[in-house]
């Protein structure tokens, strides 16, 4: 059976692309989407690999590109907090939506839900940006997120902060590793007996190719 | 009047895919596509950045990632050659191809032949590999690549050797640099009195949304 599994962190710009592009698809092609939220700062810290923003021009590039690719993804977003090193640092997010993928593993529009609600917190949500461009990265939006999910959200912010929730996140992310990944997104494609390792949101032709599927731009038409 | 330049070492295999990738869609998008030479190693040096290869991690996709985006792209390639970094600093071929863009810079066909002709001794001549896939590119390839393209080999190696073939492989990496370049290819395109810049060869989409144009896949029909 065909499998994609997306590897992704909320803080990383291309990886609300690539959830985006992936879940049109998952109807499209009738192939599972698995979402495994990591760390990115771990996979980077194993990976000995270093943020491509901390080059200037690379950060120069990458707020240009996501931009345009946004754009022709039909994806939108508020643009690069100007916190995002201590974005990448708050790990209560990614811990919360292990929690909610674990313990709603039967529930999977739930889950797509808590990572969409996720992604909009930290690139959709211009009210949560100051004027500066600085991201609120506190609990507050976690609490209000979690109620619009409908879930109890003393309790399950709680959970999230459990050693549980740490565990789960810690073991998506060496699972990741294991996969080869120094980046996000990163996806691993299964199909017919054999796994391709995928990095990046500009990858959905090729993933197509894999698949024996049609690529039909980034909005496709569904199944 | 719309423009795409790409800004190409033949060292860089993703060059060889947006270089075939830009040639195809040229036609089909009526579009001109200027071809410039650069040295990747002082595009590396000068934007503090380090090839990815030399990550192991890094370098085990690359691998894997070529040879899909290859078969994708319906681009016959060999794979990395096993001395990359040597190859990399011989920067031989790449100041013929600079030399070949000044001096001819009217045949725009010759000039192409020339472009194609150096990533295939890189990237396609199973010939220039040796038992443990090490790439040698000896002036004997050189000549007869010359010849093929109906050059004076002996004048034309020559030349390739001069300051001025120098200056301009170092004026297009600048140029290059001075738009925003850390890596190869690097395209840049101008349409509608905007400048677009593009890294790597997996835009063409993104491209065809610049331009108004349609994206038709890696191998488009030819222009209607």
């Amino acid at each position: 059976m065909s499998k994609i599994t997306m590897y992704y962190d909320t803080v990383s710009a291309y990886s609300l692309l690539a959830f985006e592009l992936l879940v049109r698809y998952e109807s499209t092609w009738g192939v599972p989407v698995e979402l495994k939220p990591v760390t990115l700062g771990g996979i980077m810290e194993a990976a000995k690999n270093t943020p491509p923003g901390m080059n200037a021009r690379k950060m120069a590039q990458l707020q240009k590109d996501f931009k345009l690719m946004s754009k022709l993804c039909e994806v939108e977003t508020v643009g690069f907090m100007s916190n995002l090193v201590e974005a990448a640092g708050k790990l209560e997010l990614q811990w919360l939506l292990a929690l909610i993928a674990t313990k709603h593993a039967g529930d999977k529009k739930l889950v797509q839900q808590s990572v969409a609600a996720a992604f909009a917190l930290r690139w959709q949500d211009a009210s949560l940006r100051d004027g500066g461009g600085r991201l609120d990265v506190s609990s507050a939006p976690l609490r209000a997120m979690c109620e619009k999910l409908g879930l109890d959200a003393t309790a399950t912010l709680a959970e999230a902060n459990s050693q549980r929730a740490k565990d789960v996140l810690a073991a998506n992310t060496q699972e990741a590793l294991d996969h080869g990944a120094f980046g996000t997104p990163w996806i691993v494609v299964e199909h017919g007996g054999e796994t391709h390792t995928i990095f990046g949101s500009d990858r959905m032709e090729a993933i197509a190719l894999i698949l024996g599927k049609k690529y039909q731009g980034p909005v496709p038409a569904k199944q | 009047m719309s423009k795409i330049t790409l800004f190409y070492d033949t060292i860089s295999p993703y060059s060889l895919l947006a270089f075939e990738l830009l040639m195809r869609y040229e036609s089909t998008w009526g579009v001109p596509v200027d071809l410039k030479p650069v040295f990747l190693g002082g595009i590396m040096n000068a934007a503090k950045n380090t090839p990815p290869g030399m990550n192991p991690r890094k370098g085990k996709q690359l691998l894997k990632d070529f040879r899909l985006m290859s078969k994708l792209s319906e681009v016959e390639s060999l794979p990395f050659m096993s001395n990359l970094f040597e190859a990399a600093g011989k920067m031989e071929l790449q100041r013929l191809l600079a030399l070949v863009a000044a001096e001819h810079a009217g045949n725009k066909k010759l000039v192409q032949q020339s472009v194609a002709a150096a990533f295939a001794l890189r990237w396609k001549d199973a010939s220039l590999r040796d038992g443990k896939n090490k790439l040698h590119v000896a002036p004997a390839h050189l000549r007869a690549m010359c010849e093929k393209l109906g050059l004076d080999a002996t004048a034309t190696l020559a030349e390739a050797n001069s300051q001025r073939a120098k200056d301009a492989l170092t004026a297009n990496t600048k140029e290059a640099l001075d738009h925003g370049a850390f890596g190869a290819p690097w395209i840049v395109v101008e349409h509608g009195g905007k400048t677009y810049t593009f890294f790597g060869s997996d835009r063409m989409e993104a491209i065809a949304f610049v331009l108004g144009k349609k994206y038709q896949g890696p191998v488009p029909a030819a222009r209607l």
